[in-house]
């Protein structure tokens, strides 16, 4: 558990600090050293154009832990956006939305992203709207089962008979109260879409080059496998060991709120 | 011939020092000499899988794999690119190359035992002109005046004007009138169950998986050797290459790093037998010259100065490859060696951008022009790592002189329907695979801009429509010679292209195979004579 938080911290603060003072020393280029093993100058290598891996993967961390997080914003507020509405008025608005939910639970997801970007072209912005826009369906099934439960609680009732607003009621007592199941849901949706965005730059469809992201590092690597074992192992390791801490972190968060309940 | 070269040894042995190296040459190359013995597959692969085994309807270059296999041309290019016959015993070229004699050979057979003649021939033609076959080289027949059969084994072609590609046109795949006379050819059978005239014949074609070819007993040049040929379908390079790695596949096309860091193993150099040559095509980066910066030619001879070949042929290629020069290879008689490679001088770049009017304003350094700042994207495919490398070292080259140049990889089918056909680009990375006649017509001249065609960055220049129209219509190839020297000059002034390199075909082939031989054709040209010692043969058929 210590080991997940310290290792996030670390990729936080890469991502945070890393293309700010290595974003051009991870891609400078040196054609004389392409494909040089890990050494202490080069502590994991550098890949075919001569550029340090480490700082590869640094600076790829912005955008891989970046996209993982804005495309879960995203996906968390519109997720709580619809399960609150649906939950809380019922009747034919819930109808409606749940079928909107049901029917994109039902699309094959990866397969609109690609759709999609094959429209409006790769790029770190599209990508985390799109992540996010197919990623709410969840938070929402489970905000609205939480508001269905809570909505008929006394508090609520006694806000009620006071003649509090629609909006007060929701505001101030039933998605807070609601949130506990939703963040951890959100920090799981993290490790996923992390893992959505290697994929696609692995697919030569996410971030473009020069960026560094981690999956357009492993992609890299692919072509050098069996030649240069640094290009594959050190971005899959760090994608590994980041979704692994993310994982066991909302694991933790999850266990302690049940007990807590 | 080489009964001749055998006793010209006897006679010269001790003569002189030169004849001493043809013998030596003579003796390594005549244990390959033995009898072929019968037996063995030869497995290969390709990324995808072929679209149509009708020839004149496959444009992919895996179909044209496949159909090189069962069908057969009037004409075919010998080993030294030089034109020789194939259904066609000889021809004859009368009236200035207005008209043109073909004879065919009288023993062939289709691969269902029907004879094959001239109607075949009239066939093929009737249907490659047909406005209903949507073939990609109907352009080829259009200057066909007349075809007539003179005889079942004798055809009369006239055309309208001289043509010289015209005869080399004529290795198209000629397809069987009997079998195809009464079929609609966008829905027959016949494009997954071809019947030819060729040296192979498709057996079974499991789909997404592989396609399986039989020796023909009947061929007119004698059964080949080599009883099956299977084609694998590996839709992912590094998945063949760990096929090829434990030897299940015995031919495939190396990159420049699995050529020169990843076959250097024990089994690889036991096993394989590695080849390099320069391949038949050239990489460059392709301006849309309707682009307002583009259409200027200062810009374009900046971009072309900033740029350094030498650096990206060593980076992206690791040295296996030459500078380009112009639309032709190196070693051709169309190319011209006057043409100067061109220079890597950033600080004449940023002279001839300035005088374009180029000024650097904002902070990031990026020049522009007007008020628009010097910004533009290239496309290139998925898949290929040499030219995504190539553009990220001309990104930073680029970057350098105040240009900034942003990179997409985009899926081949998608390239070429949503960009390349709707002229929706800046500027585009990509290759030309050539054929062996130099006519570049189009791909250069202005009539060929239209949705579709092959001058899709819209250039356009007099002189080089008249020198192209001008190489169609000359047989001479010392005066044809002059004319595409002029027109590399003129290319190589006027920079439509960005031309980059030309990079080196890298194939390897499996060591128990006999007769394999390189050539200017490459690896491969004549595989109908390979063959495997029968103890060393790997793939036994079961009757």
């Amino acid at each position: 558990m210590k080991a997940a938080i310290i290792w996030l911290g670390a990729i936080l603060l890469a991502a945070v600090a890393a293309p700010f003072f290595l974003s051009s020393a991870s891609q400078s280029m040196n054609l004389l050293s392409p494909l040089e093993a890990p050494s202490l100058h080069h502590w994991m290598g550098t890949d075919p154009l001569g550029r340090d891996l480490f700082f590869r993967i640094l600076c790829g961390a912005q955008v891989s832990v970046g996209v993982g997080f804005a495309a879960v914003l995203i996906a968390t507020v519109m997720g709580i956006l619809i399960g609150t509405v649906a939950g809380y008025f019922g009747s034919w608005v819930d109808r409606i939305l749940m079928s909107l939910t049901d029917a994109m639970l039902c699309f094959p997801v990866f397969f609109l992203i690609l759709a999609v970007i094959a429209i409006l072209g790769p790029g770190m912005i599209p990508i985390v709207v799109i992540i996010g826009a197919t990623g709410w369906m969840g938070t929402a099934r489970l905000i609205r089962a939480e508001i269905l439960t809570l909505k008929h609680r006394e508090f609520v009732l006694a806000a009620r008979a006071f003649g509090a607003s629609n909006r007060w009621i929701l505001t101030r007592h039933l998605i807070p109260n609601a949130l506990g199941p939703v963040i951890v849901h959100a920090i799981l949706g993290v490790s996923a879409a992390i893992l959505t965005e290697t994929a696609l730059s692995f697919l030569g469809i996410g971030v473009q080059p020069p960026t560094p992201s981690w999956g357009n590092i492993l992609m890299d690597g692919k072509a050098t496998l069996g030649s240069a074992w640094w290009m594959m192992l050190f971005p899959g390791l760090v994608i590994f060991l980041t979704v692994l801490s993310v994982n066991v972190l909302g694991e933790k968060i999850s266990h302690q709120m049940r007990g807590s309940r | 011939m080489l009964l001749k070269a055998k006793i010209r040894l006897k006679k010269n042995i001790f003569v002189s020092p030169p004849t001493l190296l043809v013998g030596i040459f003579f003796l390594t190359v005549s244990p390959c000499l033995a009898a072929p013995v019968e037996g063995d597959a030869f497995v290969t692969s390709s990324i995808s899988e072929p679209s149509n085994l009708i020839p004149f309807l496959a444009s992919d270059s895996a179909s044209h794999a496949v159909t090189a296999l069962i069908f057969n041309g009037l004409v075919k290019y010998d080993e030294n690119l030089k034109l020789i016959g194939d259904l066609a015993e000889r021809w004859e070229i009368q009236d200035g190359g207005l008209r043109i004699l073909f004879y065919l050979r009288k023993n062939v057979r289709w691969q269902d035992g029907e004879p094959f003649t001239a109607e075949d021939v009239k066939f093929t033609y009737q249907k490659l002109t047909d406005p209903a076959t949507p073939t990609p080289y109907g352009g080829d027949f259009e200057k066909v005046k007349s075809l007539t059969v003179v005889d079942p084994y004798t055809i009369e072609v006239i055309y309208k004007e001289t043509f010289s590609p015209g005869l080399a046109s004529w290795s198209m795949g000629i397809v069987p009138k009997h079998l195809l006379e009464k079929e609609n050819l966008l829905k027959t059978d016949f494009t997954r169950h071809p019947i030819g005239t060729g040296p192979y014949r498709l057996k079974k074609w499991t789909t997404g998986q592989s396609l399986e070819l039989w020796a023909n007993a009947d061929y007119f040049e004698g059964k080949p050797p080599i009883k099956r040929y299977i084609y694998r379908i590996i839709p992912d390079q590094t998945t063949s290459f760990l096929e090829l790695s434990v030897g299940n596949i015995d031919m495939a096309a190396l990159t420049p790093l699995q050529h020169q860091k990843q076959t250097d193993t024990l089994f690889f150099t036991k096993n394989y037998q590695k080849f390099r040559y320069p391949s038949f095509g050239y990489c460059y980066l392709g301006y849309n010259l309707k682009h307002p910066f583009f259409s200027d030619q200062r810009v374009r001879k900046a971009l072309g100065l900033a740029v350094n070949k030498k650096e990206i042929i060593e980076a992206s290629l690791l040295g296996l490859g030459k500078v380009s020069t112009g639309p032709f290879l190196p070693g051709t008689w169309a190319y011209n060696p006057d043409v100067p490679e061109g220079v890597f001088d950033p600080a004449a770049a940023r002279t001839l951008l300035k005088e374009a009017g180029f000024i650097a304003v904002g902070q990031d350094g990026i020049l522009s022009r007007d008020g628009k700042k010097f910004s533009f994207t290239v496309l290139t495919n998925q898949g290929n790592d040499q030219r995504k490398m190539a553009c990220e070292i001309i990104q930073k080259r680029l970057r350098d002189v105040g240009v900034q140049m942003d990179i997409r990889t985009v899926e081949w089918g998608t390239f070429l329907k949503e960009f390349i056909d709707k002229r929706n680009f800046d500027a585009v990375m990509l290759a030309w695979q050539l054929s062996y006649d130099p006519d570049i017509y189009d791909i250069f001249h202005s009539s060929k801009t239209k949705q579709g065609e092959f001058n899709f960055i819209g250039y356009k220049n007099q002189e080089v429509d008249a020198l192209l129209d001008e190489g169609r219509r000359e047989f001479d190839e010392t005066v044809r010679a002059k004319i595409y020297h002029r027109i590399h000059q003129i290319l190589s002034d006027d920079e439509p292209y960005l031309f980059l390199y030309v990079p080196e075909a890298l194939p390897v082939v499996h060591r128990r195979f006999q007769g394999v031989r390189q050539a200017p054709k490459g690896v491969g040209f004549n595989f109908i004579h390979w063959y495997v010692p029968k103890d060393e043969q790997k793939y036994k058929l079961k009757a």
